[in-house]
């Protein structure tokens, strides 16, 4: 029996970064709703916290996992509130939504990923990790400002050693030459995606990101030749 | 203030030339969009339509229906009507999305399920960063529509 009225009582906090939670939760009743891996929900607040209003969130859970997850950055009045909810505390979701999504026939899938436009991409990889036959090549570039400013590190690192086919690049912008296992550290462009995927073509690009991120890369992307229906994109604002 | 006028006429036009976001002026192509704008139903009452899709809410500001014709054996859209309750970006990406969506015979809609709102800003020539979720409404709406279109075409099977 799936979940009614998507009502979900939050169970568990995670402090991921300063300023990021990751918030674990499970249906009032029944089961979690079927979605699909990069989909988000609309979250609002019963109980008259901050009536009438609603935000779009990532589910950063992949499907068949325990708990629904949101991650979370504070950034506003609602994000604030999300950060505030105590375990217990119950908030309201909409149906799944989105086409952000893996398409099966892909084979080769370019996740570029600007801070916490990280979370579609982490349900994505965590999918491809618990099914039996993932035959995907996943490149992952995630580009952060500073190493305390990336949300799950030491997860993503865990699945690399997992995961077949999975490679992930970080890229820090204002932590230039601190960390050893950081190569680089200037943001996403087309130069360092060659310099790792040798060519751009035939491939797909999953772009996600504040919306600066998004419209440079995507355009970037298109002046380097890409087709439109090679890259997909999502963005926060 | 005849300078003033040059001056945001001179800003205007660099605008739609750079697509830069950064700035606080709209295009020519967008205020055209905004007081004329295409394929817009004011009154849905009789109209007949293959999918529907809404997105955002009233109560939190902004609303967006959008409503498809599709060619079933083409699989292309013949018809993108829109209605919202939003802004002025808003009204001129809907509007710039309808006439993508329907030009040159029609986009398939599997095209259309992938229309990126940067698409629908490169032909409007840019809209400032703060009114970028503006125009994803009308594209989240279409979305819908097409899941709609393909729900329906799904069970007629």
């Amino acid at each position: 029996m799936k979940t009614e009225n998507n009502i979900f009582i939050l169970k568990e906090k995670i402090k991921e970064t300063d300023d990021v939670i990751s918030l674990k939760f499970i249906p009032s009743s029944g089961e979690i709703f079927t979605f699909l891996p990069g989909q988000f929900i609309m979250v609002s607040l019963p109980n008259n916290k901050l009536p009438n209003q609603n935000k779009a969130y990532t589910i950063s859970s992949a499907p068949g996992e325990k708990f629904l997850t949101i991650t979370v950055k504070k950034i506003g009045v609602f994000s604030g509130a999300l950060h505030n909810l105590k375990i217990g505390d119950k908030i309201q979701t909409s149906k799944p939504q989105g086409f952000f999504c893996l398409n099966n026939n892909i084979k080769d899938c370019i996740f570029l990923a600007g801070g916490i436009g990280i979370t579609p991409f982490y349900s994505m990889i965590k999918s491809c990790l618990y099914s039996s036959n993932n035959d995907r090549n996943i490149y992952l570039f995630y580009s952060n400002k500073t190493k305390n400013d990336v949300v799950f590190w030491k997860e993503l690192e865990e699945i690399s050693l997992r995961l077949k086919n999975f490679k992930m690049i970080h890229l820090l912008t204002r932590d230039k030459n601190k960390y050893t296992e950081i190569k680089e550290s200037q943001r996403i462009n087309c130069d360092i995606l060659k310099k790792y995927l040798k060519t751009l073509e035939q491939k797909h690009y999953y772009i996600c990101g504040p919306i600066g991120f998004v419209n440079d890369l995507w355009r970037e992307l298109k002046n380097e030749g890409a087709k439109e229906e090679e890259i997909l994109t999502e963005t926060f604002y | 203030m005849t300078n003033e006028n040059e001056k945001l006429q001179t800003d205007i036009t660099q605008d739609d030339a750079q697509y830069k976001s950064d700035s606080w002026i709209y295009s020519d192509i967008v205020k055209d969009h905004f007081f004329h704008p295409r394929n817009i139903l004011l009154n849905d009452l009789d109209y007949k339509f293959d999918g529907k899709g809404e997105s955002g809410s009233a109560i939190c500001g902004d609303m967006m229906i959008v409503w498809l014709k599709v060619n079933s054996e083409t699989s292309k859209i013949i018809e993108c009507k829109w209605r919202t309750f939003g802004c002025a970006s808003a009204i001129a990406s809907t509007s710039m999305m309808s006439v993508m969506v329907t030009e040159n015979e029609g986009m398939t809609i599997d095209k259309a399920l992938n229309l990126k709102p940067q698409q629908i800003l490169e032909r409007l020539g840019g809209l400032p960063d703060i009114k970028f979720h503006c125009s994803v409404m009308g594209h989240l709406a279409l979305k819908e529509a097409i899941a709609d279109y393909m729900q329906k075409n799904e069970n007629r099977k």
